[in-house]
């Protein structure tokens, strides 16, 4: 596996694990109704710094191991890949807005869709936003690490 | 009907004193990875980096890379 691909793959990793546990921490308050702003918030700082102190390990850690492909510059098969990526994402970005406006528009669909008890409505669609563009995040590293494998 | 893009870089690799991967990609500016990506017919390159690779080869790139028509 080349150092880009580690290095998406340590990223998405990272991603995954963090936010799923920050999800699973929410979810957890909700049902011992315990959910505040002030748990919520601790949650979410929390979930912040671990990104970035892990990312800023495991990158250092990945760098060290490949130490040879660590400072090659991008060429155009990377630039394409990112392209390609970056386009996925960007669709996922767009349906999240939609969905976010729709969401603020007609508070209605709260009630048969996503609701949090506990949290203001401006926490919410906070949640909403950090939910797809993590997705966006997630889908722009799977098409990278399918495309490395792929090839192209 | 399928367009299929192939080469014979390792061949001429080989031909070149064994040229390796690595310097084939320094010598055209690209991540050896793409070398090996481009040599195995998943990514077609930029016409820019395939004059590089027939350049490097001393050849026509109409000797490096093939242009097929697959039914």
């Amino acid at each position: 596996m080349s150092y880009k691909e580690t290095s998406i793959l340590a990223s998405l990793l990272i991603t995954l694990g963090i936010w799923g546990n920050y999800a699973w921490g929410v979810i957890n308050l909700y049902q011992q109704e315990l959910l505040s702003t002030e748990t919520m918030y601790g949650l979410l700082f929390s979930a912040v710094i671990y990104t970035i102190f892990l990312e800023i390990l495991l990158q250092t850690i990945v760098a060290i191991i490949k130490h040879k492909e660590a400072n090659d510059k991008s060429d155009e098969r990377d630039n394409i890949i990112s392209m390609r990526a970056n386009s996925y994402a960007y669709k996922v970005l767009i349906a999240g807005s939609f969905c976010v406006t729709l969401y603020i528009l007609f508070p209605v669909i709260a009630q048969f869709t996503f609701s949090m008890p506990g949290l203001a409505k401006e926490y919410e669609i906070m949640h909403l936003i950090i939910a797809f563009a993590l997705l966006a995040e997630i889908i722009c590293s799977l098409v990278k690490l399918i495309s490395y494998r792929r090839g192209h | 009907m399928a367009n299929v893009i192939t080469n014979n870089i390792r061949k001429l690799r080989f031909e070149h004193n064994e040229m390796t991967q690595q310097k084939l990609a320094d010598a055209v500016s690209v991540s050896r990875q793409t070398i090996v990506a481009i040599e195995k017919g998943k990514y077609s390159p930029s016409l820019e980096v395939a004059f590089k690779i027939a350049i490097v080869f001393e050849k026509p790139i109409n000797q490096v890379f093939f242009y097929l028509d697959e039914v």
